[in-house]
């Protein structure tokens, strides 16, 4: 369970979020959708503690993130959290294996090798793990990003615009990818200006003005 | 972990080669300096050092008759030293040792069992003493050379054959020669290879070590040095008089070892930038792996790890190719400081401190790089994108 209370969030004296209350329990598969500026990266920052609100709690699972510590701050993103960016935020000197690989060699984790093919073949990228991420189309590095967040088993993952760089067709994979996610019991939030993609979500939450506009079920 | 570390070493094995050159350059000369530091400082560590008897062990020595005339105090069994003696039990009053004070002795008998040798004309060694009644025709026992004082007090003559006893065993000794001296007092002599015999036979584990006593610094140095090349170390030094040399020798030390510490201050520079290099040119990477859940500080040690391990293999590479050319570096050092270093041997210790303090300068490096690490916002990296 996600849950925001009373968030406020400002950068050099423009407020982004304005006092946000949210929570996500029952659904799997959630969208945040508004326009540019609209705070939607801010909020899933700080959901990902990667940003700090100014007030306000956030609690996943009924902990309170905000009071983390630098190391369980680490423990979190590494453990709890799965991360897909935008721009892929990849090693484009490692291959997809070890690229793949990184939180496992964070974590400790002892079988990497099987870990990693077990992830790969669920995002259909297994016949590349030898090749070089730069070498990849844009879908592929995508697709080798949620690989990663989900190598841990994260119970959380954030997906911020992923299919901003991608053509229809790739767009249409990923956001395939994130829903089967969702249906195998991962907590999905996605945010994105797109809602046709939105739209095969279970729940479409409106950021407008750092505010929430609308609230939708589907 | 360490999977990360190698991963890193591939990616920026560019700017470890560069730096594996300054280092070869860097280690080795600080290197020879700090030997030859140390090299001073063992010159200057043996400073009287009053041994203790410990642990006890007792021999009886006997003459043909059987007749016990002393037995033998070493040192610890551990590590007994030729610096031993033969007394008389409870009676001190005609206690006899070997060594001791007068290892100039032992030396010059060992020399002239092995023939004339050089250093028997060295008028030093055989400074009031003479030998006489010199028999080399039987080889079937160990020989000992007894002093005049020990001949008359106790009858005994050369091809004598005196019993050296303790509970357990018996060994027979051969009088071989018989010496005077200016001391007085009654003294045996055997050589080292003898000593070592006696030793074997009575199951007494011994370090071939030997305790030094001069008037001086210098001539105690150069006595041992004599010794070293004879293959025995000496466990101590004693001298009476500070003399100039000694001096010398403790102002080069701490001279060279600065010079050592200060040519490998130059490393501090290198391992700073290293640390900016990482920052500049690892910022992306370093920012996922902190997306990613990696802390602060294990990847501040990633690098210190890899850091590490360049300074350790050319610690050791260095440290080996200096070894094998020791000899003609310490015969140039040597020559030009016109500065004598008797036992100028290849000091081991100083890779330890080569890499002890190179580790140092990179902890300060890698400290910069940690604190440039706090500053670092994961969102201002991200939105770069
Ligand atoms: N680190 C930051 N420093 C200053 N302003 C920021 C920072 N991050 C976001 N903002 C501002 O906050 C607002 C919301 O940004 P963001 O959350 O990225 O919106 P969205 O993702 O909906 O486009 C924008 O006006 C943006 O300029
Ligand atoms: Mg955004």
């Amino acid at each position: 369970m996600i849950e925001l209370k009373n968030i406020c969030k400002s950068f050099d004296d423009a407020m982004v979020i304005k006092d946000l209350s949210l929570v996500i329990e029952k659904e799997n598969f959630v969208s945040i959708v508004g326009k540019s500026g609209s705070g939607k990266t801010t909020l899933l920052n700080m959901i990902g503690t990667l940003d700090f609100p100014d007030s306000g709690i956030i609690s996943v699972d009924n902990i309170n993130i905000s009071k983390f510590s630098q190391r369980e701050i680490a423990e979190y993103r590494n453990r709890k959290i799965g991360f897909v960016f935008q721009s892929f935020f990849l090693e484009p000197s490692f291959d997809v294996f070890h690229n793949v690989a990184v939180p496992l060699y964070i974590s400790g984790e002892k079988d990497i090798q099987k870990r990693v093919e077990e992830v790969l073949k669920l995002v259909g990228m297994n016949d590349y793990i030898k090749k070089k991420v730069s070498k990849l189309s844009g879908g592929e590095q995508q697709r080798v990003c949620i690989a990663r967040a989900i190598v841990n088993n994260p119970e959380i993952i954030l997906a911020d615009e992923p299919c901003g760089n991608l053509d229809s067709t790739n767009s249409a994979i990923i956001i395939d990818l994130l829903k089967t996610l969702a249906e195998n019991g991962k907590k999905v939030v996605l945010v994105t200006h797109d809602m046709d993609d939105a739209r095969k979500s279970e729940r479409i939450v409106t950021l407008g003005d750092g505010m929430i506009m609308s609230d939708e079920l589907l | 972990m360490m999977k990360l570390v190698l991963n890193e070493i591939k990616v920026t094995k560019g700017i470890l080669i560069l730096f594996t050159c300054i280092l070869v350059l860097i280690i080795p000369i600080s290197l020879v300096f700090s030997t030859v530091a140390f090299n001073c400082l063992q010159a200057t560590d043996d400073i009287v050092k009053e041994e203790t008897l410990q642990n006890e062990l007792a021999f009886d020595i006997s003459n043909a008759g059987s007749k016990t005339i002393a037995f033998l105090d070493t040192l610890d069994c551990e590590s007994v030293s030729y610096t031993f003696d033969f007394k008389k039990k409870f009676d001190r009053e005609v206690s006899c040792f070997v060594g001791d004070t007068a290892i100039n002795d032992v030396l010059a008998i060992v020399n002239l069992n092995d023939k004339i040798s050089k250093e028997l004309k060295d008028e030093r060694l055989l400074k009031g003493y003479s030998f006489f009644n010199f028999d080399n025709s039987a080889d079937d026992y160990i020989s000992v050379w007894i002093n005049k004082k020990t001949s008359i007090k106790y009858g005994i003559d050369i091809a004598d054959v005196i019993n050296i006893k303790n509970d357990e065993k018996n060994l027979s000794l051969q009088v071989k020669g018989i010496y005077s001296d200016v001391s007085g007092i009654p003294s045996m002599f055997v050589s080292f290879d003898s000593a070592n015999s006696i030793f074997k036979h009575f199951g007494v584990s011994i370090k071939k070590s030997v305790t030094i006593t001069e008037k001086t610094y210098t001539d105690a140095r150069r006595l041992s040095s004599e010794l070293k090349k004879q293959g025995i170390n000496y466990s101590s030094t004693v001298f009476e008089m500070v003399d100039d040399y000694f001096q010398y020798y403790y102002m080069f030390f701490s001279v060279l070892l600065t010079l050592s510490f200060m040519i490998m201050s130059i490393s501090l520079i290198m391992f700073f930038t290293y640390s900016r290099l990482i920052q500049f040119k690892r910022k992306y990477y370093i920012n996922m792996l902190l997306v990613l859940g990696m802390s602060r500080i294990r990847i501040a040690v990633i690098y210190f790890i890899i850091l590490e391990i360049l300074i350790i293999v050319t610690s050791i590479v260095s440290t080996g190719v200096i070894g094998i050319f020791y000899g003609y570096i310490s015969e140039m050092v040597s020559g030009i400081f016109e500065l004598e270093i008797y036992n100028f041997s290849f000091a081991y210790e100083t890779i330890i401190y080569t890499i002890f303090v190179m580790s140092f300068f990179v902890f300060l490096g890698i400290l910069n790089l940690y604190i440039k690490l706090k500053k670092i916002n994961e969102i201002e990296t991200l939105r770069g994108n």
